[in-house]
């Protein structure tokens, strides 16, 4: 018992100081007035100089969005949200007419993400992955453009897409998650700034990893990524994202929708690293990260598998999901959410088994320290039709200090008898014996408790691609700083 | 008694049996031997009856009957028994409950009436005890949380118990302990007599020392490679498969 | 602030519908949760065409004394709830059993009998169940033929140290609802077998908190029902070091919906808590449907907390397993699915009930 008081003490010592992304930067921002109207989606809509089809299905769903209460499922404190209070679009000046090359963009913001790791010029560029960088509202730049277009690959910031394919968007916007979902994903229907696109041809393997960094710069200020994900038959693509906001005293909103769609026997793997500001000790400030993210595995054969690693934001609302209407198709949710301090998490997945021999896995990993509430809430649902379904969920809690709270909240539905739906949970507080071993060979009770939570987390990060394992590894390790109980 | 001919078996497409032929009369020990996943086991489910293996190709006769068109438990009943390399664990039933439903069950099918209760409860307690198994074991859940070699003395002891025609011993040495190895070959030559065949399946010639097949035959990729007598084991044990398969 | 709830009304609405309506009224319980009854249909329209068989309990009558018109003394319920400690969530069927209804009581104290019988079947008032000696006394709860309205419920007070064992027949049932309350006071122990069959609506809902060193088991078993059975749980944890230990098996087949929802809740002073829960359901074909929502609701760092949820058909290797033996398919089904379900069964204390509840269970698989 000790050890693990004396390292709470230590990490009480640490502040959200820690928070080693919180910079902010200092860029000329063009921003319309706060509030949420049909002028602003009609502003953001002509600053990207979207057709007018974009404009309609805009306001069509800010309508819906009017309509649709606050989704209440989650056990989450979640205050009163002040639409109207919040601006929905900024960007730098200096991207208002897009930089042809690089060299034109504003110094500050490629040191930006020269900072956080992401070199974005091209002798610098990290080998094997290609960046689309975006700043608030707008996509900053996109690395490895040429390779990836002679190979037919498509990966550009949606807002383009929308102009130079739009016969794509039009088919796949919205075809996974309604935009009558729920109000986040209404939110997001209609004022949905920037984020990727991604069209991976027939047959074709995307030789790099491609990845989002998301950067929320400016105050107030909302960020509504939307991406979209297209693997054509027998293609395969990895795909990363990777978020940071600098520290703010008020909170600022989060709402993502991001699509997959994997047709016949292809593969679409999808990680995430979150590190949004989470607030600081007294659970001032912070993101809330309002993400609904869904993939169809339409194809037979076809493949979806989120990995994410969720350690920031005030506030964590997300269920990445998979609709298996192939014949064959199979799920897959990896992730670990850390809550440390004031945080709140309600995360989780679903798997809805539509095809037949459909299979999906569940590994997930909660840790919740410090005053912070963490919960996992999944639903495996097998469809009458889903003959020999089989689903494996193993969610696992551990507890550090007696303030947080860990919950499982797993549903299960199943109407066919040739399936298997198998559900383990289990709750725990960090183990004294193995604590107690790793400082006996030295270790201080923070860097054991790293190594020991990283192993609680190892099933999953596995999973993450390798340069990203790395990083998540000590991301696991800092965002238990002070929280460690 | 068994005459399996050019049988081909493929499962999920993927060919594992390939053109075997095996005839065994009555009376005989036949061993059979090969690396590992030649098709050995593969060969022992098509021959008791487990759905998921597709035969393309071939017939297996088996005392005049289409094997082939028997169901598995119609083949058990007809005195065909397999003792698996991997017994199954069935939580919730009793292994003492476990034999007698199914000495009763070919009972039935011979039309004869149900054991009664006091008689079997001997029977089980004589076979138990010549195969050295306690009876605080049979009354445990039917090889749950038994050792390796406990449930390989478990299949052992339902063989003896249904007395089978024609017994597949798929790699019951493995696992058993020598004392345990010498106990079950007894078991097995007591058994034998002029109206029953073993089909022996296993990878040590020690086993061979206890029960003297008749026939030897080695199995390589989904065919029978060599036949021979004893002598074939011993030669096997000196040169290994490799070498063998190259001289046949 | 009287609150008038009837189960009648809902029978042409949703619960959940119902339920918004009174949190509208300003329900005096807050923290009404609507998820607890995310599956439940309490609406469902009974089938009126399924004979239900009579069950034989004169065996159960022969060895136990039946203390069902012992229970008569009037008790004041409300006042002495608050010794409960609900902190947290109320029960729909809770507020209904409360609300414009009388509660009489029995002391199980004053029987020296060991095996006790208590036909619930005709009692329309809330029965408050006491007991404070430490002698293991068996209480068989028998419910059977009714048509409920409105829930059955029980409100059971463990003392200091006492044990208790619970058999719960709920058999042949057009329709029956159960509430079940239960306080564990220090060392108090309780064992809770319910065998839920013949049914064609039911819903049974346990509650249960659980003081210092207390320890609280509750099996259930679900067979044979053939529309809507719904099992709802909530085990909560107030003090140091006590445990619980939940298993509910369900066979669903012939067009039933069975549902289990059960949550373990452990206080953040409850330290040292043991929580185990399970539930498994074996589904047999495609018209039926089995739901199932364990939770874990956590405060408290040092516990060992675990639940762990199936559904499935019976396993094929196991069958084949059979037939290799000369076993035919059909008797090995009936031996698997008893196989299923004997760990309730083997959990009840008593030798005479177990007995009884074995013979039971085999007529309703044959
Ligand atoms: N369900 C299956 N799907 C695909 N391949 C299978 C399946 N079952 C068996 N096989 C393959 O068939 C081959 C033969 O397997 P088998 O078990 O018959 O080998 P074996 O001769 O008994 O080996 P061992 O000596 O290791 O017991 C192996 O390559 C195995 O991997
Ligand atoms: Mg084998």
């Amino acid at each position: 018992m000790a050890a693990t008081e004396q390292t709470i003490k230590q990490v009480n010592t640490l502040g959200s100081s820690d928070y080693k992304y919180g910079f902010s930067t200092e860029v000329d921002e063009i921003r319309p007035p706060k509030g949420l109207n049909e002028e602003i989606i009609k502003f953001i809509s002509a600053q990207k100089d979207e057709p007018e089809w974009m404009l309609e299905w805009r306001l069509n769903a800010f309508k819906v969005f009017n309509k649709l209460p606050k989704p209440q499922w989650a056990k989450l404190n979640i205050p009163e949200i002040d639409y109207q209070d919040c601006y929905y679009y900024s960007i730098p000046k200096s991207l208002k007419d897009k930089p042809k090359s690089l060299d034109e963009i504003d110094p500050e913001i490629l040191k930006t993400y020269e900072k956080l790791g992401i070199p974005l010029k091209e002798q610098k560029m990290l080998s094997g992955i290609a960046v689309d960088a975006v700043f608030d509202s707008v996509s900053v730049a996109t690395t490895y453009k040429k390779q990836l277009s002679d190979l037919g690959i498509v990966f550009c910031s949606i807002s383009e897409a929308v102009k130079t394919h739009p016969e794509l968007v039009k088919k796949y916007l919205g075809s996974v998650i309604p935009v009558s979902d729920h109000s986040f994903a209404a939110l997001n229907s209609a004022v949905f700034t920037d984020g990727s696109f991604i069209y991976i041809p027939e047959g074709v393997r995307c030789p790099v990893e491609l990845s989002t960094y998301f950067r929320i710069n400016a105050m107030n200020t909302g960020q509504f990524e939307r991406t979209l994900i297209i693997a054509d038959k027998d293609s395969y693509v990895s795909y990363l994202e990777g978020c940071t906001a600098p520290m703010r005293d008020e909170n600022q909103l989060h709402a993502a929708n991001v699509e997959l769609v994997a047709l016949d026997n292809a593969e679409i793997k999808y990680s995430t690293v979150q590190n949004w500001y989470p607030g600081d000790k007294e659970g001032k400030g912070g993101i809330y990260n309002f993400v609904t993210k869904r993939g169809a595995c339409r194809g037979k054969n076809s493949k979806i598998s989120w990995t994410q690693v969720e350690t920031g934001s005030a506030i964590t609302w997300k269920y990445p999901s998979c609709i298996l209407q192939g014949d064959n198709s199979k799920g897959e949710f990896y992730s670990v959410a850390i809550t440390n301090n004031m945080q709140q998490a309600d995360t989780g997945t679903k798997m809805i088994h539509i095809g037949k021999n459909t299979s999906s896995k569940i590994i997930s990993k909660g840790i919740s320290a410090g005053k912070a509430n963490n919960t996992y809430r999944g639903l495996v649902n097998i469809l009458s039709k889903a003959k020999n379904a089989r689903n494996f969920t193993q969610c696992d809690s551990l507890l550090i200090g007696n303030q947080c709270g860990a919950h499982t909240v797993p549903y299960i539905e199943s109407s066919n008898s040739d399936s298997m739906v198998e559900h383990e949970a289990t709750t725990s507080k960090i183990n004294e014996d193995q604590l107690f071993y790793c400082q006996q060979r030295g270790l201080n009770s923070e860097d054991a408790v790293g190594l020991i939570v990283n192993g609680f987390c190892k099933e999953v990060l596995q999973h993450l691609p390798m340069e990203f394992a790395v990083e998540a590894q000590k991301l696991v390790a800092i965002s238990l700083e002070g929280s460690v109980g | 008694m068994l005459e399996i001919k050019n049988l081909h078996v493929s499962i999920e497409e993927k060919k594992i049996i390939k053109g075997l032929d095996l005839s065994i009369n009555k009376g005989e020990v036949h061993a059979l031997m090969g690396p590992n996943g030649s098709g050995k086991s593969t060969l022992s489910y098509v021959l008791s009856g487990k759905d998921k293996y597709e035969i393309n190709d071939g017939t297996i006769d088996y005392n005049g009957k289409n094997l082939l068109e028997l169901d598995v438990d119609e083949r058990a009943n007809e005195g065909l028994f397999l003792a698996f390399q991997y017994p199954m664990e069935i939580p919730g039933v009793q292994t003492s409950f476990f034999l007698k439903t199914a000495i009763n069950s070919k009972r039935k099918y011979l039309g004869q009436s149900e054991m009664d209760a006091l008689e079997f409860a001997k029977l089980m307690k004589s076979k138990a005890e010549e195969l050295n198994i306690s009876t605080e074991m049979l009354k445990r859940d039917l090889n749950v949380n038994y050792s390796g070699g406990e449930k390989k003395k478990q299949e052992i002891l339902q063989m003896s118990m249904l007395s089978p025609k024609m017994a597949i011993l798929d790699e019951t040495d493995s696992g058993l302990d020598i004392d345990a190895l010498r106990i079950v070959s007894e078991g097995v030559n007591k058994l034998r007599n002029n109206d029953n065949s073993f089909l022996v399946i296993t990878h040590y010639q020690r086993l061979l020392n206890y029960i003297k097949p008749d026939f030897v035959h080695i199995i390589a990729d989904g065919k029978i490679v060599k036949s021979g007598d004893y002598s074939l084991a011993l030669e096997l044990e000196e040169k290994g498969y490799e070498e063998i398969s190259q001289t046949a | 602030m009287e609150l008038v709830l009837n189960l009648d009304k809902i029978q042409s609405e949703s619960v959940s519908q119902y339920a918004k309506d009174i949190l509208d009224n300003q329900n005096p319980y807050k923290n009404f949760k609507i998820e607890n009854y995310k599956y439940a249909q309490l609406h469902k329209e009974v089938k009126s065409e399924i004979l239900l068989r009579d069950i034989n309990f004169s065996k159960l009558l022969d060895n136990t004394k039946n203390i069902t018109s012992y229970i008569s003394n009037p008790f004041d319920l409300t006042t002495n709830l608050n010794l409960w400690n609900y902190n947290n969530e109320d029960s729909f069927f809770r507020v209904s059993s409360l609300v414009k209804r009388e509660t009489k009581s029995v002391n199980l104290d004053t029987f020296d009998d060991r095996n006790l019988f208590l036909d619930i079947s005709q009692i329309n008032e809330n029965i408050h169940i006491s007991k404070s000696s430490t002698n293991e006394v068996n209480l068989i709860i028998f419910n059977s033929k009714s048509n409920d309205e409105y829930p059955k419920s029980i409100f059971l007070d463990l003392s200091n140290s006492s044990k208790l064992n619970v058999v719960h027949y709920n058999v042949s049932n057009n329709k029956s609802f159960l509430y079940f309350e239960t306080n564990l006071q220090d060392n108090s122990y309780l064992n809770f077998v319910s065998f839920q069959s013949d049914n064609i609506h039911t819903r049974n809902e346990f509650y249960a908190s659980l003081n210092h060193e207390c320890n609280f088991d509750l099996y259930g078993l679900n067979i044979n029902n053939y529309g809507v059975n719904d099992n709802y749980s909530f085990i909560q944890h107030l003090k140091p070091s006590s445990s619980s230990r939940e298993i509910f098996k369900s066979i669903v087949e012939k067009g039933a919906i069975t549902n289990f929802q059960g949550k373990i809740y452990v206080d953040s002073i409850a330290q040292k808590t043991d929580g185990y829960q399970m539930s498994r359901s074996l589904l047999l074909d495609d018209i039926s449907k089995a739901n199932n929502k364990p939770e874990l609701e956590i405060y408290a760092d040092d516990v060992k907390c675990s639940h762990g949820s199936t559904v499935s058909k019976l396993d094929d290797e196991q069958i084949y397993y059979f037939k290799s033996r000369g076993i035919d398919s059909e008797i090995a089904k009936k031996i698997l699915k008893k196989a299923f379900i004997v760990e309730i069964i083997e959990s009840i204390k008593d030798d005479m009930l177990k007995n009884y509840s074995n013979e039971l269970i085999e007529s309703l698989l044959s």
